[in-house]
């Protein structure tokens, strides 16, 4: 497969908003639906990849989704925002996916995490990958529900209206999960002190809850 | 400022949130400049090849399709039809009862079917090779006629 060379249609397409293209898509325009495609491939191949740690499970999931996209074009509400819908039915699909038995896959910023940034030394490159390994763990010990408020926040960029939309709950309680799953991280990121997550007055007061509750039993 | 039950479990710092912040924003970096090599073509193709398009037929394409099948149907005549016809027409067996397969008229072949004994007299080795030799047992029977002839004779005599 080869990149095509950019041309004023694509520049064109990139100016249409999502409406003008489902519609065109619609009406059977083959360029109107890879528009689409190329605008939120990346996104929902990174949002696959970040539940499913497999890069080919991620793969099949864009297509899967893309594909529903392609069949429920005439279904889609032209006047909805086709972002949180495809964000949907990759975070399902994600879900859904079964793990593959006996693989086991490496931490997701692999390859990349051990570029030096200029001036950086070899013990901050590997310090810097320790404190993004913690992170990731620590992200993945989230229950499923504030795991996905997480990185689709912190990773896709969304905003709360569009999570609230995608993961189908009131804006309120993807605040109060995003709030709760950013206390827990703080709490489990402060039990790594060699890491330079600052001490925090919350994890000595969870620490402190724990000693009462280990006083009482 | 000191909290209490519900708020100080609740509560999160704005340092702490900065801290987190900046955390996932790191952690998160990396994977933020992963791209897909997937294209567009590969998502269509699977599209059309779970739901393939069902176009309705025209009259051309009718009339093309009712050729097709009564060319199979013709071909599938040819090929079932004739080895029925056969069947249909052999001729039948003859009744075979069992007093006549113990009786030995009839003969198992070893194999699946019954088979009437040879008796022509141009093949059956009875006949060919005269009286005497008609079997072992008449051989045998008549060598022992001719051994006690002497003694018979002899006792006669006496």
């Amino acid at each position: 497969m080869t990149a095509k060379p950019r041309t004023s249609d694509d520049r064109q397409a990139e100016l249409r908003g999502d409406r003008e293209l489902v519609h065109a898509a619609r009406a059977g325009d083959d360029f109107a639906f890879d528009s689409l495609f190329y605008r939120y491939r990346d996104g929902i191949y990174r949002l696959g990849l970040a539940i499913t740690k497999d890069p080919s499970a991620a793969e099949e999931i864009v297509v899967d989704t893309f594909a529903r996209a392609h069949r429920a074009l005439e279904r889609l509400e032209p006047d909805d925002s086709l972002r949180p819908w495809l964000y949907r039915v990759a975070v399902n699909l994600s879900y859904n996916r079964q793990p593959r038995k006996g693989v086991s896959f490496s931490s997701l910023d692999e390859g990349t995490a051990d570029l030096a940034a200029e001036g950086e030394s070899p013990s901050e490159v590997a310090e810097r990958a320790e404190r993004r390994r913690v992170v990731l763990e620590c992200v993945d010990a989230l229950g499923p529900k504030h795991k996905i408020v997480v990185v689709l926040c912190y990773l896709n960029g969304l905003n709360l209206a569009e999570i609230a939309e995608i993961v189908e709950v009131p804006v309120g309680t993807v605040k109060s999960r995003l709030h709760y799953a950013l206390r827990k991280l703080r709490v489990q990121l402060a039990a790594h002190p060699g890491l330079d997550f600052e001490p925090s007055d919350l994890f000595d007061a969870t620490q402190g809850q724990m000693r009462q509750l280990r006083g009482k039993t | 400022m000191r909290r209490y039950g519900l708020a100080r479990r609740a509560h999160l710092d704005l340092s702490d949130r900065l801290i987190v912040d900046a955390a996932l924003d790191e952690a998160f970096a990396p994977l933020r400049t992963r791209t897909a090599t997937i294209g567009a073509a590969r998502v269509r193709a699977a599209a059309r090849w779970t739901h393939p398009a069902a176009t309705p037929l025209g009259g051309l394409a009718l009339l093309a399709r009712l050729g097709q099948l009564s060319v199979a149907a013709v071909i599938s005549a040819f090929l079932f039809g004739a080895p029925i016809a056969s069947l249909s027409s052999a001729p039948a067996a003859p009744g075979i009862s069992e007093d006549a397969v113990s009786a030995g008229a009839w003969l198992l072949n070893g194999r699946t079917a019954v088979q009437r004994p040879v008796v022509s007299r141009s093949t059956d080795y009875r006949m060919t090779a005269g009286d005497p030799a008609d079997n072992t047992a008449t051989v045998r029977r008549e060598a022992r006629r001719i051994a006690r002839a002497p003694e018979q004779a002899s006792s006669n005599n006496r």
